[in-house]
């Protein structure tokens, strides 16, 4: 349409419009060239309801009795929550009468934190075969993309309505927990930890049979992962079932679903909560489970005969089961229901026996181990600063999570339909991951052509998904189409844009190209900024991390206050995320030369991480950085008090023997020596020969246990033993460790004071000077090593002594 | 959501800073979103929810009232008005897809569609129509986007355009007789007869 013509069509079927008929016709006779076209729009002026006199309006989405989905045909709906609706539903075949509930999705692929989990439910539900779990029958994707599962139908009550119109025993209650725990215990066998039980998802039938229903949180890792899309930390978990470790931000285990079950046996048999608070609200709440001992049931209950029942064994089980520490509560649900049975068979208990000590399931031990020392392993990688702790964590869900991936593309792709997801569940799991991603995503591209918001989305997902599986190089083009097509398609300033930034700028990291990483990253530390996003802390930690990697330690500090002032806010200050930027933020001004903030940093830090359940593994690192202040100010008393806590701990998280404990056996050997102990040679020689049979002979744990070990010889008098064991620790650092690290430095440094101490005075002198030189180019002049290896310098070239404690 | 935040990008962009009205979209995409979701989600499945209840909610939720003076209110309401539509576009296209054939607005609006359906076809169908006209008509089609999408009545859009409610009034009758031809030429297979 020509604008200067619909000019004059437009103003003179204005003017028209506000006429009367004679008027009209008059001022359309004027104009004979419009006439036909502006009559033709005068017919639609007394049209008395057209569509635009409604404003648009958001639908509701329609009613979905009649439907069918796959074979089913819809009944009516039974319910709905955050990720979907349930519906009861009957195969679409009149010979067949069998009820089932249909659990469909509300979202679309695009959302795909839900479409993950929706999966990962059904491959969850799908190795689970036991009469009290709601059995998975069958599942698909309805025609316009829905994934959808289908489940046995329950017709049931809730547990706690069951056990009131029923008026059941005591008995009967604690019968029906039974086989509640055997479901669970059968679960747990078969590595699936619920982590959301609560009595809406326990249904009692009409023949008293218990049904364990929805896995839809079953082994899913952190709720930190949803990229702001809910305010809590706990979106999942309901706060009264949920255990002190689950509202602390640590993953649920086989234990916190004891704890869960101690609370609705609680509840069944006193029909109160085990904590008292005055309010019902959420932070309450919260505060009571990590805060209050629980009551004691035989003193809650409100009838007599109900307390008599309840004191004694019952008391004793249910306290152990609602334990704050997770490692002082019953260690499996077996050994729960073995003493439930045994109190119903009046055999005596084993929570009354105060000296039995539980150990972990062999399962959740081995796991234990192995995160310990992938967290060890990277922690060598990285030149061993805390604040790759968080990384490594991060790293670990990763790679659970790029197993969803691969089912969710695989599911959506179609990739292979024969081994494709069940064998993704059994062995050669890395392997065929990153195959099942690789044959889908070749074809993203293609198949997305005509929707490419959806293709930014799955690009940035299959990035991140390769880079947990250190497939970077797979990963970049991926990253690099996805910021390309999102800057075309939204801009900067947009939420998909900014994702696939923050996932490039990572796999930058990874690959060491720090500015690079930086640049991206503070585009998405802006647009988070700006829409007030709850994953502005993560991005700040990021972003602080590319400042400390280019030696920018004033950016990497301002990074890390703002990621802990927000995480301060998300998570509080006694939480696992908050307390380990704390530590972060430790090394860095710590680094910086600042030995009064670190230490404070640290300090607290610390303080935070022994109160949290287990403690966590990672209470390690403040304790280094800690034991670290103390040393360097000479005040060994203290030092040695840290040390021995950080063995302690170590022997506890990751086992005796094992690879964790070569550094805290190391330091505490080397504040031995210090303080004139003769056993801290025998102590770190034993040491270092478990690193020899740990770690192949060309590794940065060898050279940085060795140099320990050699300044233990050189505190002790022994320069020449000393010597020998430097020289081999500087020739692995300097093919070891990155141009820009100060230990192949600190080596050189004491390998110089070694030979001073035997008067090879020339060659002291070259190897001080170099550390010396070395050590100031990639550290700050008020680094604490600076100034020790500037001490060590000077007294060594002065009058070296035998024996000295440098 | 930080109120002061938001009014005081309306003011910078008011003053003539472009890159405000950058950081103002997503603000208000993304609230505007989230509520749509949350009635998606939790309201019952034969509610409809009216665009003039949401923006103006989400008005008073992000716009500090005492700081904000009227051209802060304009500026916010044709932004929110601008998400709004693609908003309800997006919603409506994701319900329609895959059910009746991707080029659903041509076909006849059946008896059989159930309601939902139907309005979300005639959603797509004046997104289409009002795409077409912006391209000759850009200030009518500002009204009808404020008005059909944003749920503003005339009132509140003579004080945003500041002209007279009569002019506005007047554009609107146009744009609505414009509209409609086309809507029912589209509804009914017909080829417009202004069409280029």
């Amino acid at each position: 349409m020509d604008s200067n013509r619909w000019k004059e069509i437009s103003d003179l079927a204005a003017v028209a419009a506000d006429t009367g008929p004679e008027e009209r016709e008059e001022l359309l006779r004027a104009r004979p060239e419009l006439r036909a076209e502006v009559e033709s729009l005068l017919r639609y002026l007394d049209e008395d309801s057209g569509p635009l006199d409604r404003p648009a309006a958001l639908e509701g989405g329609g009613g979905y009795a009649g439907q069918r989905i796959g074979a089913y045909r819809v009944i009516r709906e039974l319910g709905r929550g955050g990720m979907g609706v349930v519906l009861l539903a009957e195969r679409d075949d009149p010979t067949l009468t069998q009820q089932v509930a249909i659990k469909l999705t509300r979202v679309s692929f695009q959302s795909e934190f839900y479409a993950r989990r929706f999966l990962e439910e059904r491959q969850i539900l799908a190795t689970l075969e036991h009469p009290n779990i709601a059995r998975l029958l069958d599942g698909g994707v309805t025609e316009d993309g829905t994934p959808y599962l289908v489940m046995q139908y329950v017709d049931g009550v809730p547990l706690q309505q069951w056990a009131e119109a029923k008026t059941a025993s005591f008995r009967e209650r604690i019968d029906v927990m039974l086989k509640i725990c055997a479901a669970v215990a059968y679960a747990h066998e078969n590595l699936v930890v619920h982590r959301d039980l609560k009595p809406g998802n326990l249904l009692v039938t009409a023949a008293g049979e218990p049904m364990l229903l929805d896995f839809g949180t079953a082994r899913l890792l952190e709720p930190a992962e949803q990229t702001g899309t809910t305010q809590s930390s706990l979106p999942m978990l309901t706060a009264r079932y949920a255990s002190p470790e689950q509202v602390a931000g640590m993953a649920g285990s086989a234990r916190s679903d004891v704890y869960s079950l101690g609370v609705i046996l609680y509840e069944l048999l006193t029909g109160e909560w085990p904590y008292e608070t005055g309010t019902e609200s959420v932070p309450t709440l919260l505060r009571a489970v990590s805060e209050r001992e629980p009551r004691r049931p035989s003193r809650v209950a409100k009838q007599a005969t109900v307390s008599r029942q309840l004191s004694g064994d019952l008391d004793a089980i249910l306290l152990k089961a609602l334990e704050k520490a997770p490692e002082r509560r019953y260690g499996a649900v077996v050994q729960f229901a073995e003493d439930l049975r045994r109190h119903l068979a009046d055999e005596p208990v084993e929570a009354r026996e105060p000296t039995l000590a539980y150990r972990a399931g062999r399962f959740l031990r081995r796991h234990a181990l192995a995160s310990a020392a992938a967290a060890l392993a990277v922690l060598s990688l990285a030149g061993a600063t805390a604040y790759s702790v968080r990384q490594a964590a991060i790293a670990e869900r990763e790679r659970v999570k790029a197993v969803q991936v691969a089912m969710f593309l695989e599911q959506l792709l179609g990739a292979s339909k024969k081994g494709g997801v069940s064998a993704l569940a059994t062995g050669g799991r890395e392997v065929k991951v990153v195959d099942v991603i690789e044959a889908a995503s070749a074809t993203v591209g293609e198949e997305f052509r005509e929707s490419p918001d959806i293709e930014v989305g799955l690009r940035s997902t299959i990035g991140s998904a390769l880079m947990a599986l250190s497939e970077n190089k797979k990963a970049r083009p991926h990253l690099e189409r996805a910021v390309e097509l999102s800057e075309r398609l939204y801009g900067d300033n947009h939420a998909a844009t900014t994702r696939a930034l923050s996932a490039r700028g990572r796999l930058r990291m990874a690959e060491g190209d720090y500015a690079g990483a930086q640049a991206d990253l503070e585009r998405a530390v802006a647009w988070h900024r700006a829409t007030h996003s709850q994953e502005i802390s993560f991005q700040h930690s990021l972003l602080a991390e590319a400042y400390f990697r280019q030696g920018d330690l004033q950016g990497a500090r301002s990074n890390f206050e703002q990621a802990l002032r927000a995480m301060r806010a998300q998570y509080g200050n006694k939480h696992i995320t908050t307390a380990t930027m704390i530590s972060n933020l430790g090394v860095v001004t710590d680094d910086a030369g600042d030995a009064g903030a670190a230490e404070r940093h640290f300090a607290e830090a610390a303080a935070i991480l022994r109160e949290l359940p287990g403690p966590p593994a990672n209470l390690l690192f403040p304790l280094g950085g800690l034991q670290r202040a103390h040393f360097f100010r000479k005040e060994y008393e203290q030092a040695r008090k840290i040390c021995e806590e950080a063995y302690a701990h170590a022997r506890k998280t990751s086992g005796e023997r094992s690879v964790g404990m070569i550094v805290p056996t190391m330091n505490l050997a080397l504040v031995k020596a210090y303080m004139g102990e003769a056993d801290a040679e025998a102590l770190a020689r034993q040491t270092v020969g478990e690193a020899r049979e740990a770690f192949p002979p060309q590794h940065i744990e060898i050279s940085r246990t060795l140099t320990t070990y050699g300044r233990i010889l050189i505190a002790l008098g022994k320069p020449t033993a000393a010597e020998t064991l430097l020289r081999e620790a500087a020739e692995i650092a300097r093919g070891v460790f990155a141009k820009d690290n100060w230990r192949p430095a600190e080596s050189q440094v004491f390998l110089g004071a070694a030979l001073a101490q035997q008067g090879k005075t020339d060659e002291a002198a070259r190897f001080l000077r170099d550390g010396l030189r070395e050590m100031s180019a990639v550290l700050p002049a008020a680094h604490p090593r600076v100034q020790e290896a500037q001490r060590i310098h000077d007294r060594c070239l002065a009058e070296p002594v035998v024996g000295c404690t440098l | 959501m930080e109120k002061g935040h938001v009014t005081a990008l309306l003011q910078r962009w008011a003053s003539g800073d472009a890159d405000a009205f950058g950081r103002l979209m997503p603000l208000v995409y993304d609230e505007l979103r989230r509520m749509a979701d949350n009635f998606l989600h939790h309201e019952r499945n034969d509610h409809t929810l009216q665009p003039t209840a949401l923006v103006h909610e989400l008005y008073l939720r992000m716009v500090d009232q005492d700081r904000a003076n009227w051209q802060d209110r304009a500026h916010f309401f044709s932004v929110a008005a601008k998400m709004m539509r693609r908003i309800l576009v997006d919603h409506a296209r994701k319900q329609t897809a895959g059910k009746r054939g991707a080029r659903a607005v041509h076909l006849p609006i059946e008896e059989a569609l159930d309601h939902a359906e139907r309005s979300n076809r005639t959603l797509l169908a004046v997104d289409a129509a009002l795409t077409r006209f912006a391209e000759f008509d850009p200030e009518r089609s500002r009204i009808v986007e404020l008005r059909y999408f944003g749920g503003l009545d005339l009132e509140e859009i003579a004080t945003l355009m500041q002209v007279s409610r009569t002019t506005v009034k007047r554009h609107w009758l146009v744009a609505r007789m414009w509209l409609h031809r086309e809507l029912e030429a589209e509804f009914h297979g017909q080829q417009s007869l202004e069409g280029d």
